[in-house]
């Protein structure tokens, strides 16, 4: 109830303008949303390429952190960055031990065009083969070192 | 009223948060956790304002201010001012019976009250002794709607508040499809109704303009053929983005009236009088405002004379500025003008007085130096035995010796 009063909410805001390079791609309906982003300046690895977000809320958000992963759906890739897993598992903090209920699907948005539009290193996570090959599907059941801050 | 007010309370409980409003409330009064307004309003050490709800909730899992993430804890957390909490009070709210008919709206710590005791359409128990049926507080008069009743037709017992719904769906019932005319099962009649091959329906691009109408089973070889259906992909397409184009200009209306001020009328008569005065074409035009050419064109006149009215009057407000401005110049520089003035009266008696003293010593050198060409020569041996000599004669001697240093010193 709490979840899908906040979301229809959120809904009905991000039906005006998004900020440049964020546009919904569906939301079908108050448990998993999907959200198209795009690096704006023209960083060479990820220059006119647009990736697809999977957003999946519980019941308890927005005091639970959503899961937020790349999805390959459509023609999308999963982007090349050192804190991306080639199944599309983010390592951001702020989708887990530093997520706030201020937050919205809007602003975790922002935060991953930003956290793409810094990176240079065309890399995975080191470990990735084994990170993937283990089958984690959901980012809940990681306990992410958030180790490296300068991405 | 037969039954007593208090047992005809109704025991609905109205959960505030899932309340909607009947205005857009300011973003100021909402919670940045749940965002809706603020219900029982607390308030952090940080200054934040949350639900009293969505903070603990927040609290318990992780001990931190969800705005700026300073560490919290629930002592911290203490019970906002009364005007915030008035302030959320007071917004106007939908009764939470709307759906089932109810209009009423009024502030939202009234709404409860308005539950348990006005709506006509909140549940209250029944009126009839012993059962445990719930109704619609409008329908409680009448006679109990929860007594088991016999269906008719398939003899199988149904609630009395259950009948219509039951006939829609009892099995021994038929009725006949309004558009092929035969008889179904009631609850075979809803299927059958979606896909009866009699019905007249619409062309699929009806509403592209398609005005075609034949049997269902007819429709297909007019799919086929029909032109708006080949074209309702691109049209689809059109009307999209008019759509969000239309939004979009809504959005840039609404961010310009913000950055414009609506611009001012002037009064009519100043208006006619500012289009005869300001455009001599307007009085021709004024001429033939019988016909409606004329009196477009005369709006159009007057919409140009607005213009020039409103550039005019901006001009004006500038020069008034400017005058203004030069007026303020003008004062700064005359008190810049005094202050210095001031400074060098200053000095100037300054250098006078130091003058003064110089002449008044030159002066007595002078004079001095008179009476020691009048008298002898041997005065400053004079003076030499007279400082050795001690203080047979003290306020001469000092100022010989002054005399001697001052000497020096020219």
């Amino acid at each position: 109830m709490f979840a899908t009063k906040r979301l229809q909410k959120e809904l009905h805001n991000i039906q005006k303008p998004l900020p440049p390079g964020i546009s919904i791609a569906s939301t079908p309906d108050f448990s998993n949303w999907k959200m198209d982003i795009q690096v704006l300046d023209n960083n060479p690895l990820y220059a006119d390429k647009i990736y697809r977000l999977n957003f999946k809320f519980s019941q308890a958000y927005p005091i639970e952190a959503p899961e937020v992963t790349f999805i390959k759906e459509d023609g999308r890739d999963i982007p090349m960055h050192p804190h991306i897993y080639s199944n599309g598992v983010i390592c951001l903090d702020l989708l887990g031990s530093n997520w706030s209920p201020v937050q919205n699907v809007e602003s975790v948005c922002m935060s991953i065009q930003s956290m793409l539009t810094s990176n240079t290193k065309n890399e995975r996570p080191p470990g990735d083969d084994a990170f993937v090959r283990s089958g984690y599907r959901s980012p809940r059941n990681i306990n992410f070192v958030y180790d490296d801050n300068t991405v | 009223m037969a039954p007593s007010r208090s047992s005809r309370n109704s025991l609905q409980s109205v959960d505030l948060r899932a309340l909607d409003y009947l205005t857009v409330p300011s973003a100021n009064l909402l919670c940045p956790i749940c965002h809706s307004p603020l219900i029982t309003p607390v308030q952090t050490r940080c200054l934040h304002t949350f639900c009293s709800a969505c903070i603990s909730l927040s609290l318990d899992r992780s001990l931190s201010c969800p705005v700026d993430r300073k560490p919290l804890s629930h002592d911290d957390v203490t019970p906002a001012p009364i005007m915030i909490a008035n302030l959320v009070n007071d917004l106007p709210v939908l009764c939470p019976n709307r759906e089932r008919g109810c209009t009423a709206s009024c502030a939202r710590w009234l709404v409860e009250s308005h539950v348990r005791e006005d709506c006509e359409y909140a549940s209250v128990k029944c009126a009839k002794e012993g059962c445990d049926g719930m109704v619609e507080r409008r329908e409680a008069e009448g006679e109990c709607v929860h007594e088991e009743v016999q269906c008719e037709y398939c003899e199988g017992s149904v609630k009395k508040v259950d009948l219509e719904s039951h006939n829609r769906e009892c099995p021994k019932l038929s009725s006949e499809c309004p558009h092929c005319l035969q008889a179904f099962a009631n609850p075979e009649l809803a299927a059958h109704m979606a896909e009866c091959p009699e019905e007249i329906v619409e062309c699929s691009a009806s509403c592209y303009g398609c005005s075609y109408t034949s049997r269902r089973s007819d429709i297909e070889s007019h799919t086929s053929t029909c032109h708006f259906v080949a074209l309702s992909p691109v049209l689809q397409l059109h009307a999209e983005r008019i759509a969000t184009l239309e939004l979009e200009n809504k959005a840039i209306r609404q961010k310009l009236d913000l950055l414009v001020p609506p611009r001012p009328l002037p009064t009519p008569t100043s208006s006619t009088v500012t289009t005869t005065a300001s455009n001599p074409m307007s009085a021709s035009s004024q001429v033939s405002s019988t016909t409606t050419a004329g009196r477009d064109m005369t709006s159009e006149m007057q919409d140009y004379t607005f213009h020039l009215y409103s550039e005019y009057e901006q001009l004006r407000s500038d020069v008034e500025r400017l005058n203004a401005q030069i007026r303020e110049l003008d004062v700064k520089q005359d008190m810049a003008r005094i202050n210095e003035g001031l400074r060098y009266n200053d000095e100037m008696t300054g250098v006078r007085a130091a003058i003064n003293g110089l002449r008044m010593q030159l002066h007595w050198l002078l004079a001095n130096r008179r009476e020691a060409g009048t008298s002898s020569p041997a005065t400053s041996g004079n003076a030499g035995r007279a400082v050795a000599g001690g203080s047979a004669n003290g306020g001469e001697i000092r100022r010989m010796s002054d005399s001697a240093r001052q000497v020096v010193k020219l």
